[in-house]
């Protein structure tokens, strides 16, 4: 297998072979210890370089590429300065194979040396025209040249033992091709012997990172079709887990199907220059990139980013934080250890910085957004981003400085789903995410490298407690309970086993130093139990804890449920020695460590300083109110009631206010429905600011948007946005950031927009409305509780449609149209049909065709139902449309049965609430009829049925009068009764159940399989 | 003796495979009655922990039939429908509780082939077949066997109905419903949630489960459900998978466990069996 593949990467690298070209040499310098030469080059076009020493080659000499356009500019991606183009004394032949920029007309080589300069001969410039459009994707230049592959880490080339050269990334590494210029709409595939795992990036015009190339399967799909706004792909290999290493020994694509040639834009230039030195790292790449993009987009114009500033008398933006390190000291000193940003302007300079490369990223948003009115509104890069165009853009706003409030702001969901989800992420300002393995796209973001993981994994960190070896040497580590120890891979632990501590600090340790080991700082490490109430119940965990003042506190159950103050505080005692034992080797670093599920309870020692507890209220306290208000204690899972929450919160954070030490909060600030739940995390996390230190806040549930149909973000967006917001200054009013959020998102339709919230907040934070919401309440219960109940809702959805109407920003009218079609889903949701009141229908119900049929209301599409396969509720073959409408006294029925069969029947069935009796009302093709009470034999006489016969369908009409489903209360003004809709057809060969909803009609257990009918009082 | 005055037209072809065994009761003189009749002509000896099948070949002019109303099949027939009703004797010769009947509803107005495999309750030492017209109707019958020493899948395993073999009217005793397939395979679509009927099975001992069915949900699954002599709810239940190729795993029966139920969640069944491990023998 393996010559196979040495055979096929021969093929492949007999299509990459050179070419040479006519390339005149515009001619040579020497000057100040440095050789250039020149090349005449053309835009987008493959080149190699090549070129022999001779003599005795200086130590510390090498190369640098500068590619210029006509107007003997250096953009960023023209420059090529890296450590691997050295010139050392045991070799004699360099080559380098570069892509030039799409303006790039001038290859300047420059040579320097520190010592004498090496005596260069045969330097050659040819084109590279074999049809593999990456650039050394073979690696046949050697383990020595990275050429092709200038943005990695972690990542190497090595010789493997067939003497091919391979790439290696290490587990927290990653390696990316060059841009490779890819025409929208083309069709690619991996060249027979390539490596496929890697990802496709998809790039803009802009070299701007704008998402990725998904669904390729190496079988099923192994074609990658480049998207419509993609100017250029990188490939890039990275894992993330640390047990994968992808070993690439070939890279290789084939052009499948040619797309559509891109049209290069003709934009004007923009009176400035974003200014970014050569080999910066990913942030302050993006941080350029971002502004380049934007300044585009929003007043149509081009500024280049340039890695050598020109002369012009213009605007230079200027990113990093090297550029900027010697003007503004204080500025770095206030913001070290964070990533903060400043935003300096020094004359036409502007500098946009942070004590690390993430502050620069994070500073160019902000400056983005305080210049323009542009927001991030939500990830989705189709209609996400909401701007007003503007040619006149000037950046006024160039002085601001700010330091976030938590160092740890965390998102949990699936991060890395899509692109869209992560970009947005970092553009609001977030650090960390639970779920990120793509070493790059966190790097590049702003992400910083953290751990967490449970007790167990954090002592498996060390070679010594692997659980292979710890199971036999140490069975003591593992939790006891029901007579004996439950031994298994990341299990519970015992907390007072004999080194149990000095385990978990050996394997945080162990986790410190393989980050160091890969020249990596770990921010933020976390340790916490399993997501489960099991605790250690041996004999030694059970005894009496000795506390400060000498007392014990005695257990009173062995579970944590009935007891979890005693656990808590076991876990604590063990906590502390770890804290202890770690500090001898890594004094200053902080530990988190979750104060959830039973541990939420403040335990009875307190924490070491250096210990950060997470205070998680764990999904059952309601977020209607900020948990010190105490008006949430109505709604708490497995309590009584009272202030349990509060009362803990207010520990937690008395403790942080005695003492110097840090709290942190993992977070549930969402639900199922429209809120203003940013208000309770904003005085939540405000008073934990106000109490003294705080680190971090895990946000849970910031899911992935989805590219299909509706998602959560149609109505949690805005409350996201404003708690990112909240994650960097806590104290901000959620208010004003929610006024500012509206009014960049729905420009003209903002008035109505922040009516809408406004209402919205009120019921919200209404506490006569006794109505707990968590994260966990459904989407129904919030609507129905907080706006159809209150009597908003048909106010609330005349507000949106008269935003419609006025909302002009292209983007903005998506919003609000998604955000429109989101409340009518969830008023959908509630399954409820008005029945329309049709005074003709007393008359007119047994007329098939009547016309007053057409004022009812018109329900079809029936779904296959389950029987003897699973149909997957696939559309019936023989398809049913269903009108209901009303008098006072009766409901009628209008099935109409299209593609009858031979023996065909229609069904309703109708109950007044949950395990109120159910009514069966069919009528065959024939006309006859059948009913039960209950699945009991009925033969009511009160209803009535008529069949009208067609060919090939039939109409079945029923008079039912309200009377005889007698648990229905005619008095109340609105009457709710449910219905579900079937027909049974058999045409000779086939059988078909179909109902409305594509249940089966027995299946009567919960309300959503039903639909839900409702009678207005009066005639309306 | 009342003639039968109005009975349909055959319309089901009785195609169903039958176990056979010892026959310990046969007759196949036609008995049409109105009124409830006992067929068997004396008690036949049971013993607890056999099992035992009966099978008669009847139908019946109720209204309550498959042929007059298609949704017979949800009604709930307890107190209408024309039955075949096994009856139980203790040593005393006197009948067992009424709890202990086993009622096979006649819902055919054609003559259908009506079969019940089952363990004689606790206490039973014989039984006797009857037939019970439902209101207002005759019921006939043609045939009546009662066997035991089960062949072919009934004496593979411990469980009873198998692979559903008795057609799809034959689904007494099981949650969900049972449906016939084009290709005439009786399958047990649980639903959103149906259970067996109880098998009988031994603390401590060790049994293989197989199942073979499809997932009709991403959340479909299906789980054994062990009960000891006290209650009706299980005291631990052992999930596992389903699958067209077939799922087979062993358990230990905790110990007190009398019998388990397979129950199931949006499940489609071909064949479920229960049989004792052949290592742990």
């Amino acid at each position: 297998m393996r010559n196979l593949l040495i055979g096929i990467g021969y093929a492949i690298i007999s299509i990459s072979t050179l070419v040479s070209t006519n390339i005149s040499v515009y001619g040579d310098n020497i000057s100040d210890g440095k050789t250039v030469k020149e090349f005449k080059v053309e835009p987008l076009t493959r080149y190699c370089l090549s070129f022999n020493t001779s003599g005795n080659s200086a130590v510390n000499a090498s190369w640098e590429l500068q590619i210029l356009n006509n107007e003997g500019l250096l953009p960023y991606e023209g420059s090529f300065k890296a450590d691997w183009q050295r010139i050392v004394p045991e070799r004699k032949t360099y080559t380098h194979s570069f892509l030039t920029h799409r303006d790039g007309v001038l290859l300047r080589v420059i040579l320097e040396s520190q010592g004498a300069m090496p005596e260069i001969t045969d330097m050659k410039l040819e084109e590279i025209t074999g049809t593999n459009p990456v650039i050394n994707g073979d690696f046949s230049s050697g383990p020595l040249n990275y050429s092709g592959w200038t943005d990695r880490r972690l990542a190497k080339l090595e010789t493997n033992e067939n003497g091919e050269t391979i790439l290696k990334c290490e587990p927290e590494g990653y390696a990316l091709t060059d841009p490779i210029p890819v025409e929208p709409g083309s069709i690619y595939r991996y060249a027979e012997g390539s490596h496929v795992g890697g990802q496709v990036l998809v790039y803009d015009y802009d070299l701007l990172r704008i998402g990725r190339i998904d669904g390729y399967l190496p079988r099923k799909n192994p074609f990658l079709k480049i998207p419509a706004d993609a100017a250029f792909i990188r490939i890039e290999y990275c894992d993330g887990r640390p047990t994968r290493v992808p070993v690439v020994n070939l890279v290789g694509l084939e052009l499948v199907e040619k797309g559509t040639s891109p049209k290069i834009p003709d934009f004007p230039a923009y009176p400035g220059e974003i200014i970014l030195e050569a080999n910066s790292p990913p942030p302050e790449v993006r941080a350029a990139r971002e502004i380049q993009h934007w300044v585009r987009k929003i007043s149509g114009k081009e500024m280049r980013v340039l890695a050598v500033p020109s002369n012009r008398d213009n605007m230079k933006i200027r990113i990093g934080g090297k550029l900027a390190k010697n003007l503004f000291p204080e500025d770095f000193k206030y913001l070290d250890g964070s990533d903060g940003f400043a935003v300096r302007q020094k004359d036409k300079n502007i500098y946009i910085f942070g004590s690390r490369p993430s502050g620069a990223l994070f500073g160019a948003f902000r400056f983005l957004e305080k210049n323009t009115d542009i927001i991030w509104a939500r990830p989705r890069k189709e209609f996400g981003t909401v701007f007003t165009p503007n040619p006149s853009l000037e950046f006024k706003e160039a002085n601001f400085i700010l330091r976030p409030a938590f160092v740890k702001r965390m998102s949990g969901g699936n991060y890395a789903k899509t692109d869209d989800s992560g970009i947005w992420q970092g553009r609001l300002g977030l650090n960390t995410s639970a779920f990120w393995v793509n070493q790059y796209e966190r790097e590049e973001m702003g992400g910083a490298p953290s751990f967490d993981g449970n007790f167990m994994s954090v002592i498996a960190q060390s070679d010594k407690y692997k659980f292979e070896k710890c199971k036999t040497e140490h069975p003591e580590f593992f939790i006891f309970q029901n007579g004996k120890r439950d031994i298994s891979p990341n299990g519970y632990i015992c907390y007072t086993a004999p080194g149990i501590a000095e385990a978990i600090s050996e394997g945080l340790c162990e986790v410190i130093k393989k980050a160091e080991a890969r020249g990596e700082k770990l921010e933020h490490i976390s340790v916490r139990t399993r997501d489960g109430w099991a605790v250690c119940t041996c004999p030694e965990c059970m005894k009496p804890i000795k506390l400060a003042d000498g007392s014990f506190l005695e257990p009173k159950a062995d579970t944590s449920q009935k007891d979890p103050l005693f656990f808590s505080t076991r876990v604590a005692v063990m906590m502390n020695k770890v804290a202890a034992e770690f500090a001898k080797t890594y004094p200053n670093m902080p530990i988190g460590v979750s104060a959830y599920i039973y541990m939420a309870v403040p335990p009875a020692v307190k924490h070491a300083p250096s210990l950060i507890p997470l205070f998680c209220a764990y999904g059952v306290c309601s977020i209607r109110f900020p948990i010190l208000e105490g008006k949430n204690n109505h709604c708490i899972y497995g309590d009584s009631g009272g202030p349990v929450w509060e009362t803990r919160f207010r520990e937690y954070l008395n403790r942080n206010a005695s003492e110097d030490r840090k709290l942190s909060m993992f977070a549930y600030y969402y639900c199922n429905g429209f809120s203003t739940v940013a208000d309770s995390a904003a005085a939540d996390w405000s008073a934990m600011v106000k109490s003294g230190g705080v680190y971090g806040v895990h946000m849970d549930g910031f899911s992935a948007e989805s590219e299909q149909g509706l998602s959560v973000w149609d109505y949690r967006a805005i409350e996201w946005w404003i708690m990112a917001r909240l994650m960097w200054e806590p104290t901000l009013d959620p208010q004003k950031l929610r006024e500012d959020y509206i009014k960049r998102a729905y420009g003209r339709a903002a008035p109505e927009m922040l009516e809408f919230y406004n209402i919205i907040r009120k019921v919200w934070g209404d506490p006569d409305i006794k109505f707990g919401a968590t994260c966990h309440s459904s989407s129904a219960e919030i609507f129905e509780t907080l706006i159809v109940k209150t009597g908003n809702e048909e106010k609330l959805r005349s507000i949106l449609v008269e935003a419609e109407k006025k909302v002009v920003n292209p983007n903005s009218k998506i919003l609000v149209q998604r955000t429109l079609t989101a409340f009518d889903s969830l008023s959908k949701s509630l399954n409820r049909l008005a029945i329309p009141y049709v005074q003709e229908s007393t008359a007119e119900w047994n007329i098939a065709n009547s016309t007053f049929w057409m004022q009812a209301f018109k329900l079809g599409e029936f779904k296959k139902v389950s029987t003897w396969s699973d149909f997957k509720q696939a559309p019936a073959k023989h398809q049913t449309n269903v009108s209901v409408m009303r008098d006072e006294t009766y409901l009628y029925f209008h099935f109409q049965a299209l593609d009858a069969g031979k023996n065909d029947r229609v069904e309703l069935v109708l109950t007044a609430e949950r395990r109120a009796p159910i009514y069966f009302f069919a009528l065959d093709r024939n006309g006859k009829r059948y009913d039960m009470k209950n699945y009991l034999p009925w033969d009511c006489p009160e209803w009535k049925g008529e069949v009208k016969n067609e060919k090939d369908s039939y109409t079945a009409m029923f008079k039912i009068p309200l009377s005889v489903i007698r648990e229905l209360d005619l008095k109340e003004d609105d009457v709710k009764l449910y219905a579900k809709f079937s027909r049974l057809a058999f045409d000779g060969k086939d059988k078909e159940e179909s109902t409305l909803d594509g249940t089966s009609i027995t299946r009567t257990h919960y309300m959503n399989y039903w639909k839900m009918l409702t009678i207005a009082k009066g005639n309306e | 003796m009342k003639k039968l005055i109005f009975i349909s037209p055959m319309l089901f072809m009785s195609l169903i495979c039958i176990a056979s065994g010892r026959d310990l009761f046969k007759t196949d003189e036609i008995v049409e009655t109105n009124k409830a009749m006992e067929l068997t002509k004396s008690a036949i000896p049971v013993e607890t922990g056999r099992k035992y099948e009966v099978l008669s070949l009847a139908r019946t002019n109720s209204k309550y039939t498959i042929e007059a109303n298609e949704r017979i099949r949800i009604m709930d027939l307890r107190d209408i429908a024309s039955r075949v009703r096994i009856e139980f004797y203790d040593e005393q010769e006197k009948k067992l509780p009424k709890n202990t009947d086993i009622n096979i509803p006649v819902i055919s107005q054609g003559f259908l082939d009506y079969v019940r495999v089952f363990y004689p309750p606790p206490a039973a030492k014989s039984l006797k077949v009857f037939l019970i017209p439902g209101k207002e109707a005759d019921i006939a019958s043609k045939k009546i066997v009662v066997r035991t020493d089960l062949d072919g899948k009934e004496a593979e395993c411990i469980n009873v109905h198998p692979s559903f073999e008795y057609g799809d009217l034959n689904f007494y005793g099981y949650g969900g419903e049972f449906y016939t397939r084009p290709d005439g395979k009786v399958v047990w679509n649980s639903g959103f949630t149906g259970s067996t009927p109880s098998i009988p099975v031994k603390g401590g001992v060790s049994y293989d489960f197989s199942c073979r069915g499809k997932a009709g949900e991403p959340k479909s699954f299906i789980y054994i459900g062990c009960y000891n002599t006290e209650g009706d709810k299980p005291f631990k239940s052992m999930k596992y998978g389903v699958s067209e190729k077939g799922e087979t795993v062993k358990f230990i029966m905790p110990a007190g466990t009398v019998s388990v139920k397979l129950t199931g969640y949006y499940v489609i069944v071909e064949e479920f069996k229960v049989t004792e491990s052949k290592e742990d023998k």
